[in-house]
C-alpha cells in the first residue's frame, strides 16, 4: 500500500520537483525511488529495525507535493519564543518544506561562509551539492526516499580558514498535517573552515506529519563542524533522519542530538574517520512520554590509525514512552591507536516505559583501547529521601533528579554559545 | 613489544596435543538423514512410543527450518545428508559392568589425554560418566549416588528406567522448535546425561562428563538434562577433547537444566575440541543450546564455561528466571585462535520478582582469532526489582584478529537495574613493563597478565577443573601459570 501510494506521488510530483533540466538530478532521484522501491518498508524482522515498528507510518498516507497552498501566516515574533537561538544574526527558516525568506537572515555572512537555501539554487548550481550527499542517499531506505522527492534544504560551505563562530540557526517549522517533507542539509567544509550550526525542527501542527531529512557533512583536514539537532515535533509527528560524515585528517566533528517530542523518531547516524587525527562527539539526549517513540542507531568508523571518537547517550523515559539506542563502533584493520568510549544511559520513570539498547563493538585491530557501557535504572532512592527530607515537594524533588541525569549532556557541547542556548532552552522547559 | 609478540606468536601457534584416534569398530548407520533414520535410532535404543513421537514432530520442524545465518561465523554450508548418525562402540554392545570390561583401547585413549578414568575417579572424588561418542560406556560412584537417593546415568538409561520423568522434563527449556540446531539435536539425539537430584539432597560429589568426538563423520548429538529438585544441590562438569582430524565435524547437543524452588545448579564447562589447523582446516563445529529454567523460587543456575576449542562455537547457555527471587550467573572464558572463530555469550531473560543475574565474559582472540560476544538481558514487565549486571572484556593478541560486542538490553519495568559494561584492548605495554621491570620473563608475565584477565572466570570453577582450564587456555606457559 505504501510503496504504491509513494509510487503514485513519485509520478505525480516528478515534474513539480526542482532541477527538472538536469539529468544528473533525474538520474539521482530515479536511483533514489528505484532503491526505496526494492527495499520497501523495513519491517521487525530486518536487524536494524528490529524493535522500531513503522506499520502505523505506512498507513498514512502524505503527499510529498513540494507546493505550498498558502504561505502561512507566520512572523518571526511569533517564532522567536520558540527558536532555540532566538537571537541568532544567521537564520534560515523553512515553513512545512519552504524556504521562508521573510523569516529569515542570511546577509553579512562572513567571507567565505555560504547558507544557501536549495530553492534559490540553479540546476547548474546545485550538482555540488550531490558530492555532500553521495554517501547518505544510499545509507537507509528512507535516506533513498528523500533522495528521490527532495526539494528543499540548506547547502552550508565554509571556504579555507572560514570561520561562522556566531552560531546559524536553521529552523524547520512544520504548521499543518498530512504532508511528508523530504529535507536535506548538506555541509562542506573545506581544509580548517569552522561552523557552528544549530538545526531545529518544530512542530505546530497536532495533526500527523513526516519529516524525512537527510544531513551530509564533508569535513576537510583541519575542519570543525558543531552541530546541535533538535527534534521538537508535532505530538503526532513522524521524523526520521539520516547523518553521514566523512572526516579528513585533523577534523573534529562535535554532533548533539536532542529527541525530545514527537510520536515517532528515528536518527540513523554514521561518521567516517579517514585520516589520522580525525575525532568526532557524538552525544545525545532522547525524552519520550505518553506514547512516544525514539530511536537512535549510530555507527562510528575507525578507519584510520589515531582517531578518537566520544559517544555519550543519554534517555529518560516516562509513561509508555519506548526508545531504542543502538550505538555501533567500527575499528578496522590496522586502525591502530584508536581510542573510542561510548556509553548509554537510561532513566525509567514508568512501568509501561520501554528501553531496547544495544552497544555494539565490532574491533578489527589491537592495538584500541574501546570501551562501551550502558545502564538502565530509576531515580535513586537515597537521592530522592534526602531531597525530601529538606522538605522539597515531590513534584519538585523529581524534576530537579531528571534535570540532574539529564542536563549533564549540555556540558559536553564545545561550542559556549550553543551550549548556553541549549541550557537555556532545557531549563525553561523544565522536565518530561 | 616485539620480545613478547614472538613469545606469543609461539604460544598461539602450538600444535593440538590432543590429536590422535583410537580404532575402535563402531556399530553406525549409513550417512544421511531422514524419518527412517529417526525410527531407526529411537529403535536401536529401544525407546517408549513417546519419545518416537517426539523425536518425529521435532524432525518433521526441522524441515520446515533454516540455519540461523545472523552469527558473525562464516563455514561452507554443511551437508546434513553426509553425516552419520548413530555410531555406537561394538565393544559395548553387550554393555560393560564394571571398568574392567570397558575395551583398554578406550580406556587408553582416557589415559593418553591424562585423565585416567579409575585413578580420577578414586582420588578426585569424581562420578564420570564418560561418553565416548554415543554411548555411556563406563559410570562410576553409581552406589554412592543411590544411597542418596540420586539418579546420575546415560540418557538412554534413564529412558528405560525412569521414563516418567524424561518425559515430564524433556523438551520443557528448550522446545524441540527453538531453533534449527536444537530441533536436530531433538530428533536424532543419540546419548548424554541424566541427572536428577531428590528434594533436600546435596549431591556429595562434583559429577562429570568427559565427552569425546571419534569415530570419523560422527555427528555428535548429545542430550543432556538435569533436575535439581526443591532445596537440593548440584554440580555439574562438562569437559571435551577430540582427536584431530580433517574433516569438519558438527556438534549440536542441547543442556537443560530445571532448578525447582530453592534449589542450585551449577554447570561448569571445559571446551577443548579439535579447532582445525593454522589454515582453519577441519576443526569441529560446536553449535550447541544450552538452557537453563529456574522454575522454583530463589533457585539459582550458575553457567561456567572455558571455551579454548573448535573451529567454530555457536553457543549461548542461557537462563530463564521464572521464580521470584532466582539467580542466574554467566562467566566465561573463550579463546580464538588460528583460524577459530566463536560467537556465544548468553540470555537472561528476567521473569519473576527480586531476580538477579550476572554476567563476566572473557574474550581472547589471538592471530585471526574472531570472536563475538552476543547477549540478551531481557527485563519482562512483571519482573520488579530485577537487577543485572554484565561486564564483557576483550583482549586482543595480534593485529589480524578481531573482537565483537553484541549485547541487546531490553528493559520494560522502570524498578530494574541493568548495567553493561565492555572493553577491548591488548595487553599493556605499561603492564608489561611493570613485571618485566621486577625480573619477570616475558613469557611470566604475558602469561600472569592473561591469567589475571580470566581471574573471575576461574574462580567460579570447581578445583578439579581450574588448573585444567588454565592449561586449556593454549596461553599457560611452561606450566608457570597459576
Amino acid at each position: 500500500m505504501a510503496i504504491a501510494h509513494y509510487q503514485s506521488e513519485f509520478e505525480r510530483l516528478g515534474s513539480l520537483l526542482p532541477w527538472q533540466g538536469s539529468p544528473q538530478w533525474q538520474e539521482w532521484r530515479q536511483s533514489g525511488w528505484a532503491r526505496f522501491a526494492a527495499q520497501g518498508f523495513p519491517t521487525t524482522r530486518h536487524e536494524e529495525w528490529k524493535y522500531t515498528s513503522l506499520a502505523a507510518l505506512e498507513k498514512l498516507a502524505l503527499s510529498c507535493a513540494p507546493v505550498a497552498a498558502e504561505a502561512p501566516a507566520l512572523t518571526w515574533d511569533s517564532l522567536q519564543a520558540r527558536a532555540v537561538l532566538p537571537q541568532a544574526r544567521y537564520r534560515a527558516v523553512f515553513v512545512d518544506g519552504h524556504f521562508a525568506p521573510q523569516l529569515s537572515r542570511l546577509d553579512g555572512l562572513p567571507a567565505g561562509i555560504a547558507v544557501r537555501p536549495l530553492s534559490t539554487l540553479s540546476a547548474q548550481d546545485s550538482i555540488g551539492l550531490q558530492a555532500a550527499l553521495e554517501a547518505v542517499r544510499t545509507r537507509t531506505p528512507f535516506a533513498a526516499l528523500n533522495a528521490a522527492f527532495m526539494a528543499e534544504g540548506a547547502w552550508i560551505t565554509a571556504a579555507a580558514e572560514a570561520s561562522l563562530d556566531d552560531p546559524l540557526l536553521i529552523l524547520y517549522v512544520t504548521t499543518r498535517g498530512g504532508q511528508a517533507q523530504h529535507v536535506v542539509n548538506a555541509y562542506d567544509l573545506e581544509r580548517g573552515g569552522r561552523v557552528a550550526v544549530a538545526e531545529q525542527y518544530l512542530g505546530l501542527s497536532d495533526e500527523p506529519y513526516f519529516v524525512n531529512q537527510v544531513t551530509g557533512v564533508q569535513l576537510a583536514p583541519g575542519a570543525q563542524l558543531h552541530h546541535v539537532k533538535l527534534q521538537q515535533e508535532g505530538e503526532r509527528a513522524y521524523h526520521i533522519g539520516a547523518l553521514q560524515a566523512s572526516q579528513q585528517g585533523g577534523s573534529r566533528f562535535e554532533s548533539h542530538s536532542f529527541a525530545l517530542s514527537g510520536a515517532f523518531g528515528r536518527n540513523d547516524m554514521e561518521t567516517a574517520l579517514l585520516e589520522p587525527g580525525a575525532a568526532v562527539v557524538m552525544n545525545g539526549l532522547y525524552r519520550v512520554a505518553g506514547r512516544e517513540f525514539q530511536d537512535f542507531h549510530t555507527c562510528i568508523r575507525h578507519e584510520s590509525p589515531d582517531c578518537t571518537s566520544d559517544e555519550y547517550f543519554k534517555g529518560v523515559l516516562d509513561g509508555s514512552g519506548r526508545a531504542v539506542f543502538n550505538g555501533k563502533i567500527v575499528v578496522a584493520q590496522d586502525a591502530q591507536h584508536t581510542a573510542s568510549r561510548q556509553s548509554n544511559h537510561n532513566l525509567l520513570l514508568s512501568d509501561q516505559a520501554e528501553v531496547d539498547t544495544k552497544p555494539q563493538l565490532e574491533i578489527f585491530a589491537d592495538d584500541v583501547k574501546c570501551s562501551h557501557g550502558a545502564t538502565v535504572g530509576q531515580l535513586d532512592e537515597d537521592q530522592w529521601f534526602y531531597l525530601r527530607s529538606r522538605g522539597l515537594e515531590p513534584d519538585h524533588a523529581r524534576t530537579l533528579l531528571i534535570d540532574a541525569f539529564s542536563l549533564d549532556v549540555l556540558s559536553s557541547i564545545g561550542h559556549a554559545g550553543l551550549r548556553a542556548a541549549m541550557d537555556h532552552l532545557m531549563r525553561g522547559q523544565g522536565h518530561v | 613489544m616485539s620480545d613478547s609478540t614472538s613469545t606469543l606468536e609461539a604460544i598461539i601457534s602450538q600444535e593440538y596435543q590432543h590429536g590422535f584416534e583410537t580404532s575402535v569398530e563402531a556399530d553406525a548407520l549409513p550417512r544421511g538423514l531422514s524419518e527412517e533414520t529417526v525410527r531407526m535410532i529411537s529403535a536401536k535404543k529401544n525407546e517408549p512410543e513417546f519419545l518416537l513421537e517426539w523425536r518425529l514432530a521435532a524432525f518433521r520442524r526441522w524441515l520446515d527450518m533454516k540455519p540461523p545465518e545472523w552469527a558473525s561465523v562464516h563455514h561452507p554450508p554443511i551437508d546434513y545428508q553426509d553425516i552419520i548418525y548413530y555410531s555406537a562402540p561394538k565393544s559395548q554392545k553387550d554393555g560393560p559392568k564394571s571398568l574392567d570390561e570397558v575395551d583398554p583401547e578406550l580406556l587408553k585413549t582416557y589415559e593418553k589425554l591424562g585423565i585416567p578414568l579409575h585413578e580420577r575417579a578414586i582420588l578426585a572424588g569424581v562420578a564420570v560418566d564418560a561418553v565416548f561418542d554415543s554411548v555411556s560406556v563406563a559410570t562410576t560412584f553409581k552406589d554412592k549416588l543411590a544411597e542418596k537417593g540420586i539418579i546420575f546415568c546415560s540418557f538412554s538409561e534413564a529412558v528405560q528406567e525412569h521414563p516418567e520423568l524424561v518425559r515430564q522434563y524433556l523438551g520443557s527449556v528448550v522446545p524441540v522448535q527453538d531453533n534449527f540446531y536444537a530441533a536436530l539435536n531433538s530428533a536424532v539425539f543419540s546419548d548424554g546425561s541424566f541427572v536428577y537430584i531428590p528434594p533436600g539432597v546435596r549431591c556429595p560429589m562434583e559429577l562429570s562428563t568427559y565427552f569425546r568426538i571419534n569415530a570419523k563423520n560422527t555427528g555428535q548429538f548429545e542430550r543432556t538434562l538435569i533436575i535439581a529438585d526443591r532445596d537440593s544441590y548440584v554440580s555439574y562438569l562438562e569437559g571435551c577433547t577430540a582427536p584431530m582430524r580433517d574433516e569438519n565435524q558438527l556438534h549440536a547437543a542441547v543442556v537443560e537444566l530445571v532448578a525447582l524452588e530453592n534449589a542450585q545448579i551449577k554447570y561448569s564447562t571445559v571446551q577443548n575440541w579439535y579447532p582445525g589447523d593454522k589454515e582453519g582446516r577441519g576443526g569441529i563445529y560446536n553449535f550447541v543450546t544450552k538452557r537453563g529454567d529456574c522454575r522454583g523460587a530463589h533457585s539459582k543456575i550458575s553457567w561456567t564455561q572455558v571455551e579454548t576449542g573448535s573451529a567454530i562455537t555457536w553457543k549461548y547457555p542461557s537462563v530463564i528466571l521464572r521464580g521470584d527471587h532466582s539467580v542466574g550467573e554467566f562467566y566465561s572464558v573463550a579463546l580464538t585462535n588460528h583460524r577459530q572463530q566463536a560467537d556465544t555469550g548468553t540470555k537472561m531473560i528476567h521473569m519473576g520478582k527480586n531476580t538477579r543475574s550476572t554476567v563476566i565474559s572473557k574474550g581472547i582472540s589471538a592471530g585471526y582469532g574472531q570472536q563475538a560476544y552476543r547477549g540478551l538481558v531481557r527485563i519482562a514487565r512483571a519482573a520488579q526489582n530485577a537487577r543485572n549486571y554484565t561486564q564483557c572484556d576483550s583482549l586482543l593478541l595480534g593485529d589480524r584478529c578481531a573482537a565483537h560486542t553484541f549485547p541487546y538490553i531490553e528493559v520494560k519495568n522502570a524498578s530494574a537495574k541493568v548495567e553493561h559494561e565492555a572493553s577491548t584492548s591488548r595487553i599493556g605495554e605499561d603492564q608489561l613493563f611493570f613485571c618485566r621491570q621486577r625480573g619477570l620473563s616475558m613469557e611470566d608475565a604475558v602469561s600472569m597478565i592473561v591469567n589475571g584477565f580470566c581471574k573471575e572466570v576461574f574462580k567460579e570453577l570447581p578445583m578439579e577443573f581450574a588448573v585444567e582450564a588454565q592449561k586449556l587456555l593454549g596461553v599457560s606457559l611452561e606450566g608457570s601459570v597459576g
